[in-house]
């Protein structure tokens, strides 16, 4: 029996990855609040979640990461499961780790103000979020259609 | 829809949400709790109609503005039904403080809403740490950090079938949803990792190259298998935790109301309402529970708790509650559960790894308590007293010693004298006069009710009393 992916917290993400994109469309150079650093952190910890998660299934046993937490997973499977590009690039070994790896390292740059990460980068992040932002809406719209059987975690499916 | 308009809706909804809230605030409660809660929603939504005013959401992507809307009316919104369902005329009222001190003894420093729900089952969610995290990941994160600062303590809404709103005996398993409060002190001593390649070993058994020959797609299927199976582990723990915690608390009328509730159940072998262990395993695991704290042999199926030196009366009783538990000797002989639980990969990873857990989930709940809420001493002194008033028509909310003497009894008591009464008196009463079995039905739930406010406004008494006399001798002496 197959179930539906869920992800961990539906809102708190989908408000972070919607504020994410907001933050990566403003125009480079500009200093950016504390407040918004850690919304880019939280973003960045979700992306290198999703990036253990894919390691923890896809690699042998010798190289898995030594901590990996059920969110991590649960929240691997569920980009997997709603975002076709991710589910193109996990088809390729190795591709899928560069990805999220490289969405991590342009949060990284804002944060840190280490370098201005290059207009394709942010692109490439900032579509990221966008998809991952539009299904968590997507499937917040289906909560509120939804008949409650009885009292619900905020689990739930893409 | 433009941003301007989206940004109205979401100022609107925050109106709605505020209105009925304080609308609530006003109706009568039997604890302040409820009111409390209205009023720190009322507050969520007024923060957030000035943070829009202020500006705080012009520059965002308008994607926030559609999620916070979403979460408004999905999740807060619903959370004015806790409010509504805790008044003072859709709950047990009597019960509701003493049910609250429980809660508040079991779980240092939080506060409980006790509240009706049309669905058939009882329920525990903690409001508190659900809010929190959108809360503050919304705009002006300091400013929501205020907000939630006024609420201090963890809020847990318990929720009860009301169609048993008078049925108080059934209500012991509130102590089940307190108990749940308790699992994340077990679950978090535990190494995740661990227990996750635990799970992913017994599941990659199951899907292989073989059944899922596509590398991603396998992947995909083990994650949400994963992830379920996971789910469903911590869930099997905290529910056995739950109901190992209830029997701490109110002794083997935990047992009576757990088999009440599964008797309705469609089956006793299957996880049930989407994550809990089967009825099978839970009845099982309560028997070794009681008989731990030696209100059961589970050896014999009999009651191990009540007075040698009874009146026949009283040993009718222990006779009838004896067959009682007799009828559960073929429910724990039996493991048709555990093959239910094998037919697939989650559920089957999940359940080896919770039977491994069974005797320290007991030994944790043994520990957790720094005083045994309820012992089978107690049970024994008091339940055959209260029993007896009870059968004379009388509240059994204490036991005379004397003319002029009284003494006070527990809670968990005062409960089980009223089981033992439904089981042993009433089901012959039925088969001879089901009218005026369901009257006597009736007595007996305003009996019971009548007994814990007299017990409680006692006590409350008591400790004003105490209070006032240590006042008076002042802090010399």
């Amino acid at each position: 029996m197959s179930y539906a992916a869920t992800i961990p917290d539906l809102y708190k993400y989908g408000i972070l990855t919607s504020r994410a994109i907001g933050l990566l469309s403003q125009p480079r150079g500009q200093p950016i609040s504390e407040e918004e650093k850690g919304v880019l952190t939280e973003c960045k910890e979700l992306v290198l979640g999703a990036m253990r998660g894919g390691q923890f299934l896809f690699s042998p046993l010798a190289e898995r990461p030594s901590k990996i937490r059920p969110e991590d997973v649960e929240t691997f499977t569920y980009v997997l499961s709603s975002d076709s590009q991710v589910k193109g690039k996990a088809a390729e070994a190795g591709s899928l780790q560069q990805y999220f790896d490289g969405i991590a390292r342009t949060l990284d740059a804002i944060i840190t103000a280490g370098g201005v990460p290059d207009r394709a980068a942010i692109q490439n992040a900032s579509d990221f979020f966008a998809r991952f932002a539009d299904s968590l809406i997507e499937t917040a719209r289906e909560n509120t259609r939804r008949t409650v059987r009885h009292e619900r975690m905020s689990r739930v499916s893409p | 829809m433009s941003k301007s308009a989206a940004l109205a809706g979401l100022f609107l909804k925050a109106e709605e949400i505020r209105t009925h809230a304080d609308r609530l605030s006003l109706v009568p409660f039997p604890s302040e709790r409820p009111k409390d809660f209205a009023l720190f929603l009322s507050n969520v939504c007024r923060k957030l109609q000035s943070l829009i005013k202020q500006g705080h959401f012009d520059n965002v992507d308008e994607r926030v503005i559609t999620i916070t809307t979403i979460f408004l009316v999905d999740e807060v919104a619903p959370m004015l039904r806790y409010v509504e369902g805790a008044s003072s005329e859709n709950t047990p009222a009597n019960l509701v403080l003493p049910m609250e001190k429980i809660g508040e003894r079991i779980i240092k420093g939080a506060t409980f809403i006790i509240r009706r729900q049309w669905h058939y089952n009882y329920a525990a969610v903690e409001l508190r740490s659900t809010l929190e995290p959108r809360l503050t990941s919304l705009p002006a994160k300091n400013e929501w950090q205020d907000v939630l600062r006024k609420l201090r303590t963890q809020v847990y809404a318990i929720s009860f079938p009301y169609l048993e709103r008078d049925n108080t005996a059934l209500h012991v398993s509130l102590a089940h949803e307190i108990g749940h409060q308790v699992a994340p002190s077990y679950l978090s001593k535990e190494d995740e990792t661990e227990v996750l390649d635990e799970l992913h070993g017994e599941i990659q058994k199951m899907v292989t190259t073989v059944t899922t020959p596509d590398r991603v797609q396998r992947a995909e299927e083990i994650g949400r298998s994963l992830t379920r199976a996971y789910q469903l582990r911590q869930a099997a723990l905290t529910e056995l935790l739950s109901d190992t915690i209830s029997a701490h608390v109110f002794g083997p009328s935990v047992l009576f109301a757990l088999y009440e509730i599964a008797s309705l159940s469609e089956s006793i072998d299957k996880i049930s309402f989407d994550m809990h262990p089967p009825w099978r395993l839970r009845i099982d695991h309560m028997l070794d529970t009681l008989d731990d704290l030696g209100f059961v042999n589970k050896q014999s199926f009999s009651l191990s708790c009540w007075p040698e030196t009874a009146s026949p009366a009283l040993r009718e009783v222990k006779s009838e509650i004896d067959r009682w538990l007799g009828r559960l000797e073929p429910i724990v002989s039996d493991w048709r559960d555990r093959v239910e639980v094998n037919k697939e990969p989650s559920s089957s990873s999940a359940y080896i790894s919770a039977y491994r857990k069974l005797a320290d989930l007991r030994k944790f709940a043994a520990g957790y308590f720094l005083y045994p809420p309820y012992s089978q001493d107690m049970f024994r002194k008091e339940v055959p007293m209260l029993l007896e008033r009870l059968q004379m028509d009388l509240p059994p909310n204490q036991i005379e010693q004397h003319l002029t003497q009284t003494r006070d009894v527990s809670l968990a008591s005062i409960l089980a004298s009223v089981w033992l009464y439904k089981l042993t008196s009433l089901p012959s009463l039925f088969e001879r006069d089901p009218e005026g079995y369901a009257k006597r039905v009736h007595t007996l739930n305003r009996l019971t009710l009548k007994a814990i406010e007299l017990s409680e406004v006692k006590r409350e008494y008591q400790e004003w009393q105490r209070k006032r006399g240590a006042e008076t001798r002042g802090p010399t002496e």
